[in-house]
């Protein structure tokens, strides 16, 4: 009964959405053609991003129903009734409420709902000051992997090269993204974990060690790509490059060339975390029993067998933090790296998302499609997250804490 | 590990032919940096920027606790779904949410150029809830119930009992939260264009003295390392109670 309430309502409520109709034309620029093998063939870029968007948020509202109904059975059915916790104040029944205002209040308007007007601009024409806004379809997410129309036809007048870039320009970014993401997170921890093997052998002096360690984690990414940008560029006069020249090194390109750019906002950024993931793993070292290590030595294991088969396995919760720590941090938090040490170039060869929304919302105005990349980073940060999950899940299960 | 920033403090006493001499030694050029930086009102900038950095940590800190302890010390309907609201803005970043945010800081509500857009955004932290509701359910109950059979309120019992126990987390979040808004680049070059409001890592790169073609590195760098000096400091000073706070997040 209650069920058939809940659906009368929802059918009211329904009927009070305006609804919106999304026409999707085959004249219009939905479709983008790919050339493979000398065949052509043409792709249906809205139904893809379409199918990918239902796909990823049922199965995030799937998982999260599944989490709350674990949740609501371990608890004996009753959601509330087991909050009789010890140690609670009785009679208080608005303060908790009061105490959590603030907090609730500030995530609702500053959080949920820049969160979910995302969604809203996404499917909308929005250009950055002004106030009115046009409805669009899907045409700002099909314009993330294909060119609109009158780009297009821009583009066919003027130079057909130009075109098939501009076509290429999202996945490239992206591409960027995962590059910085692997390059950061396999520098800083296998540079990490080797320091903190070496500082771990010696205990004398070892708060010393940490200190001079440490510390850069606390500098700005403003400063790290300031301070690279001295580093790296100026062509062959910069200091890497002087100093390369005095043992007959050639000038490498640092910030001029596409993959060496790439390479130098990496290893700017994994400078930045590395001191942090030395200092975890050196703590997480420390944990590990001395007996296991000397019961391993007993039974014949080397250095390296003990490394491999006791080490890691006892380290492995503190590898996960870290690394997920570094996979957050490197796929949203470059940007002031990256501002700073190449802004993005050369020809966006650095852009990452992050940036790439802030030149498509901000720079050039296109709120909407601005909304629509945000979106695509949200499903990272979805996948990210169930991933997180799933490993910590595991870990619990082999109790390392 | 600590090159790259010692070569910044070494650059910042010298001019550009110096330092593409690749000089080792310090140059003669610091007083004239430091001219430039003062003029260019590096002052202010830090000043900005410690104003804003510290409202904000208050903030967050203030707003953490009282959160963290109506989710532990009380009673109430829909509990899990509040700690879950909360926990779930932890884990989107905020730079998925920036373009929405922009528009409704800069457009809907009319803050662009003002610190309230710095600061009234970021002091809901759903990182700092999470840490004191750890913290807070980690303190045994006996403490709250013997509060109140001596006739504490929540209040009391707060600034009394739970304060005096809380304060290396406490510590532990005012670092990281301090360092953390100390640091911020992106919102405040978006949100405030004001060169009299601004703060130091956005104003960084108008150091320069605008003179040389291309970019006069002496007084950048130098405006860098006086820039990277107060969050160095409160790190290195706290470490052991920044890592404590770590350990926190850890235990779930």
């Amino acid at each position: 009964m209650a069920l058939g309430a809940v659906a009368g309502l929802l059918g009211s409520l329904a009927t009070m959405i305006p609804l919106q109709y999304c026409v999707l034309d085959p004249e219009n620029h939905m479709f983008f053609k790919l050339s493979i093998l000398g065949g052509t063939i043409t792709v249906n870029a809205v139904a893809i991003l379409g199918i990918l968007l239902v796909v990823v948020v049922a199965w995030a509202i799937a998982l999260a129903l599944d989490r709350l109904r674990h949740h609501w059975l371990a608890r004996g059915g009753a959601v509330w009734k087991a909050d009789t916790a010890p140690g609670t104040f009785i009679g208080y029944d608005f303060s908790p409420w009061i105490f959590l205002a603030p907090t609730l209040v500030g995530l609702a308007v500053f959080t949920y709902y820049p969160a979910a007007q995302n969604f809203f601009l996404g499917t909308q024409l929005a250009r950055r000051g002004v106030e009115k806004t046009a409805f669009n379809c899907l045409d700002n997410f099909a314009s993330l992997i294909t060119s609109r129309l009158q780009d297009a036809h821009y583009y066919i007048l003027s130079d057909g090269f130009v075109w098939h870039a501009e076509n290429a320009r999202y996945l490239a970014v992206f591409g960027n993204s995962v590059f910085f993401t692997l390059f950061i997170v396999l520098v800083a921890n296998v540079l990490g974990l080797s320091i903190a093997l070496l500082a771990s052998q010696k205990i004398r002096g070892a708060s010393v060690y940490r200190t001079l360690m440490i510390w850069p984690y606390a500098i700005s990414g403003v400063v790290v790509g300031i301070v690279f940008a001295i580093l790296l560029g100026g062509g062959g006069s910069g200091f890497i490059n002087q100093v390369l020249r005095l043992f007959g090194v050639e000038p490498v390109p640092f910030l001029s060339d596409a993959w060496w750019a790439r390479v130098s906002v990496g290893m700017a950024a994994a400078w930045n975390k590395l001191g942090f993931n030395v200092l975890i793993y050196i703590a997480a070292l420390q944990a590990v029993p001395a007996e296991l290590m000397e019961a391993a030595s007993i039974d014949g294991a080397n250095a390296w067998k003990r490394f491999l088969n006791v080490t890691i396995p006892m380290i492995s919760p503190y590898i996960f933090f870290v690394v997920f720590l570094n996979l957050n941090y490197s796929f949203f938090d470059l940007y002031a790296v990256i501002d700073n040490l190449t802004e993005g170039g050369p020809v966006n060869a650095t852009t990452n998302l992050v940036v790439d929304v802030i030149r498509v919302g901000v720079e050039s105005r296109d709120i909407g499609k601005a909304a629509a990349q945000s979106i695509v980073l949200f499903m990272v940060v979805v996948g990210l997250t169930y991933v997180q999950f799933r490993v910590m899940g595991r870990r619990v299960t082999y109790g390392a804490d | 590990m600590g090159f790259p920033l010692f070569y910044a403090a070494l650059v910042s006493t010298q001019n550009n032919a110096q330092m593409f001499r690749l000089q080792m030694i310090p140059g003669d050029s610091f007083g004239f940096n430091l001219q430039t930086v003062l003029d260019r009102n590096i002052a202010r900038l830090m000043f900005n920027t410690f104003a804003v950095a510290s409202m904000v940590t208050l903030g967050k800190v203030v707003l953490s606790i009282f959160s963290g302890m109506a989710l532990v010390y009380f009673r109430f309907p829909a509990k899990s779904l509040v700690f879950g609201f909360i926990l779930a803005a932890l884990m989107v970043p905020g730079e998925v949410t920036i373009i929405a945010l922009f528009r409704l800081v800069a457009l809907e509500l009319g803050w662009g150029n003002t610190w309230t857009a710095l600061i009234v955004p970021a002091v809901a932290s759903p990182t700092g809830v999470f840490l004191f509701r750890q913290h807070f359910a980690s303190v045994t109950p006996e403490l709250s119930e013997a509060a109140q059979l001596d006739g504490a309120g929540p209040l009391q019992f707060l600034l009394r009992v739970l304060l005096p126990l809380s304060r290396n987390t406490v510590t532990a979040l005012v670092v990281i939260m301090f360092i953390g808004a100390w640091n911020s680049y992106l919102w405040p070059l978006l949100i405030v264009t004001n060169p009299d409001l601004q703060v130091i890592q956005v104003g960084l790169s108008t150091l320069d003295d605008g003179v040389e073609i291309g970019r006069t590195w002496g007084p950048i760098m130098l405006g860098a390392v006086i820039a990277s000096i107060p969050p160095i400091a409160i790190f290195v000073l706290m470490q052991k109670q920044f890592l404590q706070g770590f350990a926190l997040t850890r235990h779930k």
